[in-house]
């Protein structure tokens, strides 16, 4: 997303392909940039922290 | 029902900016792929997907295939459907010129996957599945069955089916029992196979079923499995299906989704066995496996992008034309889709569906460099890389494919969850593709066993070290970036004191792996 972002940022300024499709795509970067990488904050304390499953046995469940 | 329209624009955009298409073009045998005729192949292949597959999609869910007197029937307009395929030479677009394909990049097949399963996942499966066989045969077979199977299959005549699943054999695939005795110069295969898609149908004149099963005292697991190849109809001299072999269809499975796709269970040698000719050596078929395992995952990733890209555009269709109140700062009753919450779900299906399908035609370049680069440094490193990927392809792009077709039946509230609207169907039949070809807690367990473990992270390092040279790189991104390596770090070291530990998180890698299409 990044690299399609810096590619479509680079053609708007230069006037080239279509505008429409351009500012969409870095509508969408900006969107994932906002609300999904932040989701890497949270999966990652999720694998380091939380207490493993191995010492969650099967008996209780 | 909102017509499916194909992202034309935005597949090429992707192929031309992300996947690198012109460094493919100029690899030996990619010649052809240049920019001009891959946009004429993948406004061909837009014309075949909305006008003949996508207005099939939903009758074909309605009346699915269905099991009468021992005869497996597709359903109306699907025979059809696939003679347009199969006249377009569709069929073989990935496969070699040698057998009559078109031999395209695979970064180039994987856009034209998209739009079929985009327009039709239970059609799209049985193209597919031959492609699979395709590569087995080509790879590992004799010259003798090259020459008879190859042809037939890349242009359509006959179609494909990998037969791994048996009831006690699921993910445990070296469970499975099925026998192979040798008699002359073939084999007679005895057992029952089940989840077998297009196992038995009436769109091609003959199936080609591609078999594991054990030979006589074969070592238990994994290391004692051999690959047969068993057509339904045995060929006469000339090439031509004639006798019928002892492979039946028992039953058909009612599935949650993919209802026009008949999920078979085949019964091998109820009664003289079942004649079956190796496919490489014997106890070497799961090496036969691994060699289609990239680019059959690769192509379930694509199936999760496919069914957010039309679920997506159902929704947003609805969105624009449904109206319901004032939405907050608006003076007058507006389309929902300006309800800040309903943008806010429109947002995030299309940028992971544009995020997932970058990283997939990303990682098909990456296995178009490592096949066909000459440099042995960058194929090594190209490999590599798409090796770590694939997984992460495969269930980061599945997982995304049923959350994004959840947003788009929520988008259309109440009506979304009635049969009629068309949007549930795609929730249906996409949730399949986290489980099918691997469940997505194996392709964790290949990327942190394999993929992590086996290089010690080399791979993965160095993709985050060139994921941290990305341009104008947002603060978002580079924090991403340091979770994923700091993710890395962890599993690689709780692996090494304690591999139960690492892999009880494995399911959690894989949504985790969404830092990485930032790079893609």
């Amino acid at each position: 997303m990044a690299k399609a972002a810096a590619v479509a940022s680079e053609r708007l300024g230069g006037g080239e392909g279509d505008p429409r499709f351009l500012k969409a795509k870095l509508q969408s970067s900006r969107f994932f940039a906002d609300h999904v990488l932040p989701q890497t904050a949270g999966l990652l304390a999720s694998v380091v922290n939380s207490a493993s499953v191995t010492t969650f046995g099967p008996a209780l469940l | 029902m909102t017509p499916y329209a194909p992202p034309v624009g935005e597949m090429r955009f992707v192929l031309d900016e992300v996947a690198g298409l012109d460094a493919i073009a100029s690899l030996p045998g990619y010649e052809l792929a240049t920019s001009d005729t891959v946009a004429a192949v993948l406004d061909e292949a837009a014309n075949l997907a909305s006008d003949v597959l996508a207005p099939l999609n939903a009758s074909g869910d309605r009346e699915g295939s269905l099991l009468e007197n021992g005869v497996v029937r597709t359903p109306a307009g699907f025979r059809d459907a696939y003679r347009a395929f199969c006249d377009g030479g569709w069929g073989g677009l990935p496969c070699p010129q040698e057998y009559g394909g078109q031999g395209l990049p695979l970064a180039v097949s994987v856009a034209v996957s998209e739009m079929w399963a985009s327009a039709n996942l239970g059609f799209a499966l049985c193209p597919m599945l031959t492609v699979g066989a395709v590569e087995a045969i080509e790879h590992h077979a004799s010259d003798e069955l090259k020459a008879l199977y190859l042809p037939r299959l890349v242009s359509g005549e006959w179609t494909g089916t990998m037969n791994l699943t048996e009831p006690q054999a699921g993910s445990d695939v070296g469970a499975l029992k099925t026998r192979a005795v040798k008699e002359g110069d073939h084999y007679r295969i005895t057992g029952q196979k089940i989840f077998i898609t297009y196992g038995d149908h009436d769109l091609a004149e003959n199936i080609v079923h591609l078999v594991l099963a054990r030979t006589p005292g074969s070592p238990p697991g994994t290391r004692g499995i051999s690959l047969f190849l068993v057509p339904k109809l045995l060929p006469d001299a000339n090439g031509l299906p004639s006798r019928r072999n002892d492979v039946r269809c028992v039953s058909l499975e009612h599935k949650l989704g993919i209802h026009a796709s008949p999920t078979a269970v085949l019964a091998f040698g109820d009664e003289e066995g079942a004649i079956g000719f190796l496919v490489g050596e014997e106890d070497r078929g799961m090496e036969c496996m691994f060699t289609m395992m990239n680019n059959a995952r690769l192509n379930v990733g694509v199936q999760g992008i496919a069914i957010s890209e039309r679920a997506f555009q159902q929704a947003l269709e609805y969105a624009r034309t449904r109206m319901q109140g004032i939405p907050v700062g608006r003076d007058a009753a507006e389309p929902i889709i300006w309800h800040p919450d309903v943008r806010r779900m429109l947002l995030l299906m299309r940028s992971r569906t544009e995020a997932a399908r970058a990283l997939t035609y990303f990682t098909a370049a990456l296995l178009d460099l490592a096949d066909h680069s000459l440099d042995a440094a960058e194929n090594k490193r190209a490999r590599a890389r798409a090796e770590l990927l694939v997984p992460m392809v495969k269930g980061w792009s599945t997982d995304l494919g049923v959350e994004n077709a959840s947003l788009a039946v929520q988008v259309h509230g109440g009506m979304g969850f009635i049969e009629e609207t068309g949007v549930a169907q795609h929730y249906r039949d996409v949730r399949i593709t986290p489980i099918y070809e691997g469940t997505n807690g194996i392709q964790a367990l290949d990327l942190l066993g394999r993929k992590l473990v086996r290089d010690q992270g080399k791979a993965a390092y160095a993709l985050i070290a060139d994921m941290r040279a990305t341009p104008a790189m947002a603060p978002a991104l580079s924090a991403a970036i340091d979770a994923a390596e700091a993710a890395t770090r962890y599993l690689l070291d709780t692996w090494a004191s304690d591999p139960a530990r690492a892999t009880a998180v494995r399911r959690r890698i894989s949504p985790c792996s969404r830092r990485w299409p930032a790079a893609g």
